[in-house]
């Protein structure tokens, strides 16, 4: 069956995706789900224009933010007051931490924190993409990120520490 | 700061940017089995559009059964009055009464009287058959004018001029009171005014005596007219829908609601729906039955809904724990909330906190959350229209599609907590919308060119009102179209 097959050959790779915009594995099950439904419903609206895979990992990515859409939009108005001072300037060592550290890092973000740090950082859509996409103000886009960014550094910073005072 | 930043997103770019995980093994089949409940849903949709069009065929046919043998008895109660009249008029001393049954038995007695060409128009003449070429009245009229004995002793002379004022007067039924062009170029009144056939002086002398040639061309002139004749209805209706909503992946129907039901009302699940479209309509028809109805309507739809929530207030530093609170609108677990119109509530927001900073502190409070959704569109209908039933109330049958363009959609939240709030959710919702509608409309003219409109109607919408969310709706509506009709 040419679905399964295709199920079989992409499900790792846009499960991948799932989990970095879910922050649990139930989360990231029914976007897996979801996102295969539609692309077996609309292949036919595939125009050969640019790569197969990114056109199914572009549905992935929008299922997810059917998915958080609303938690962005409902937190993002009392976003706008950032601390972003007495933040540790440590430079963590990316060799230490594993795709699973950096997976739960991401997780632990807030929804809001979270697809915006994947949209911008991961994906690579500029914040009038975002703004677009997530029906937000380029601000709270701008914010949200470097929200996102500042908790992450804390994590990281932290996980530098343990990992430094173990040793 | 950007280059401060950049760093982080590298570590997580290359360390997450290919992630690949294996789903669980029953994932393929959740999704096969997904596909499966869609394909059959699409399948059901297909049959029950297919089941409305039937519907529609069905009521337009047999409206048109109906009506047709509703003019065969105007037409034969006409005929019969016409036949009398003539019948006195000839003979003052000896009324004749003629029915149906005596015609037919006179027509068989008394064959030898007269022209077979006559006779056999005679037995092809069928009280309940309207007679639809109206030559076969000239060749009478003309060919065998020997035969028509005009004496009120022959009976088959009686029936044929019944036959030929019977055509007539059933192609001049429809154009009555109405000037007609006689082939010289002249233009006359109808002979049957008002079809008053008991006032003799109403019939015009030609026809008192004898079958007028002309009278057929009159027929066929006015009923031409009247065919061609356009008419013109501008109508302004309003009407309350009745609307159901579907959601989805669950696939049951969540809401039913009635206008402005109350919130909290657990016959409606706490759901309320209402719903009301008004604007005008203009219809243009060529005849008297079939017509094209098209207009411009304002539809709009409100959906509120109430449940129970709690407020988590998340304080990051108590010096200022005025300005960084963050405000997370959950539904409580014992009053989980079915899905809504536009967006999705925040669900998760029992751990998406906790791990922001170590400093946070939470309160909670629990409170009644009110969500209104108000969703507004122009509605651009195409319908056609046939007239069942043409009397004084007259019934309609109509069928068609309409086009809502969203006009806006927002969302306002408050709380018993005192928090209000309002967004746009344009962007979640269908900027188009098509559904298609069935209806039976009743008319009653009220003064002159003025009739009162009554048209229940029965609208499917053909995609849902939302094209982002998990949450689905693809109402079915029932509306009670009321308003007014201006004819010119």
């Amino acid at each position: 069956m040419a679905q399964k097959a295709l199920y079989e050959l992409m499900s790792s790779k846009m499960f991948g995706v799932c989990v970095r915009y879910s922050n649990n594995h139930e989360d990231a099950q029914d976007i897996l789900q979801d996102g295969f439904v539609k692309v077996f419903e609309k292949i036919t609206q595939y125009e050969g224009k640019g790569s197969f895979e990114g056109w199914v990992r572009r549905i992935f990515v929008n299922t997810a933010l059917e998915k958080f859409r609303g938690q962005v939009r409902i937190i993002a108005t009392e976003d706008n007051l950032l601390k972003l001072n007495n933040i540790d300037q440590h430079d963590p060592v990316n060799d230490q931490l594993s795709e699973k550290e950096l997976l739960a890092f991401i997780q632990e973000l807030s929804p809001k924190y979270r697809v915006v740090f994947n949209l911008y950082a991961i994906e690579g859509y500029s914040h009038k993409e975002i703004s677009d996409m997530l029906d937000i103000t380029e601000g709270t886009s701008k914010s949200n990120l470097s929200r996102a960014r500042t908790i992450l550094q804390q994590k990281v910073a932290k996980y530098y520490h343990q990992e430094r005072s173990v040793i | 700061m950007n280059d401060r930043f950049e760093h982080i997103d590298n570590i997580f770019r290359e360390g997450l940017g290919e992630l690949n995980s294996t789903p669980t093994e029953d994932a393929w089949e959740n999704i096969a089995g997904k596909l499966k409940e869609n394909k059959r849903k699409r399948r059901l949709i297909l049959l029950s559009r297919a089941a409305a069009i039937f519907a529609f065929v069905i009521t337009l046919v047999t409206g048109y059964f109906i009506s047709a043998n509703i003019n065969i008895d105007k037409q034969n109660a006409l005929s019969d009055a016409a036949v009398e009249q003539k019948a006195t008029d000839s003979n003052p001393d000896q009324p004749v009464k003629s029915t149906p049954e005596k015609n037919n038995q006179n027509i068989n007695n008394n064959s030898t009287d007269v022209n077979p060409g006559t006779a056999a128009s005679i037995n092809k003449v069928d009280k309940r058959t309207p007679v639809k070429e109206p030559d076969a009245i000239l060749i009478n009229n003309n060919s065998t004018p020997a035969a028509i004995k005009r004496d009120n002793q022959s009976q088959p002379t009686g029936i044929t001029e019944k036959m030929a004022v019977t055509r007539r007067i059933g192609n001049l039924n429809k154009a009555e009171n109405k000037e007609v062009l006689l082939p010289t170029g002249q233009k006359t009144v109808n002979p049957f005014v008002s079809a008053d056939l008991s006032d003799n002086n109403n019939i015009p002398v030609s026809d008192r005596n004898a079958v007028d040639p002309y009278l057929d061309e009159y027929a066929i002139n006015a009923l031409n007219e009247e065919k061609n004749k356009l008419r013109f209805q501008l109508s302004g209706v309003a009407t309350p829908l009745y609307a159901s909503v579907e959601s989805r992946p669950a696939g049951e129907r969540q809401s039913l609601a009635f206008l402005n039901a109350e919130p909290g009302d657990p016959e409606i699940n706490k759901d309320a729906l209402s719903a009301y479209t008004a604007g005008l309509k203009f219809s243009v028809s060529k005849g008297r039955r079939l017509s094209v109805q098209t207009g411009i309507l304002y539809a709009k739809v409100d959906q509120r809904h109430q449940f129970e929530a709690f407020e988590r207030i998340t304080v990051s530093d108590e010096s200022t724990a005025q300005n960084n609170t963050d405000r997370i609108i959950s539904p409580s677990p014992a009053g989980a909330a079915p899905p809504r119109l536009g967006f999705e509530l925040d669900q998760t927001g029992e751990t998406s906190e906790q791990n922001d900073t170590e400093e946070n502190t939470t309160r909670l409070n629990q409170y009644v959350q009110t969500i209104t959704d108000d969703v507004e569109y122009l509605e651009v209908p195409l319908s056609m229209r046939y007239t069942v039933i043409n009397r004084k109330l007259e019934v309609n049958v109509l069928g068609g599609m309409a086009t809502n363009f969203l006009i806006s959609g927002r969302r306002k939240t408050s709380s018993s907590a005192g928090i209000e709030n309002s967004s746009d959710i344009t962007v979640a919702l269908d900027k188009v919308k098509y559904s298609t509608h069935v209806g039976i409309g009743f008319e009653y003219p009220i003064y002159e060119q003025l009739v009162f409109v009554l048209e229940p109607t029965l609208k499917y919408y053909m995609n849902s009102l939302e094209s982002i969310n998990q949450t689905k709706a693809d109402p079915f509506a029932f509306g009670l179209y009321t308003g007014v009709n201006f004819s010119f």
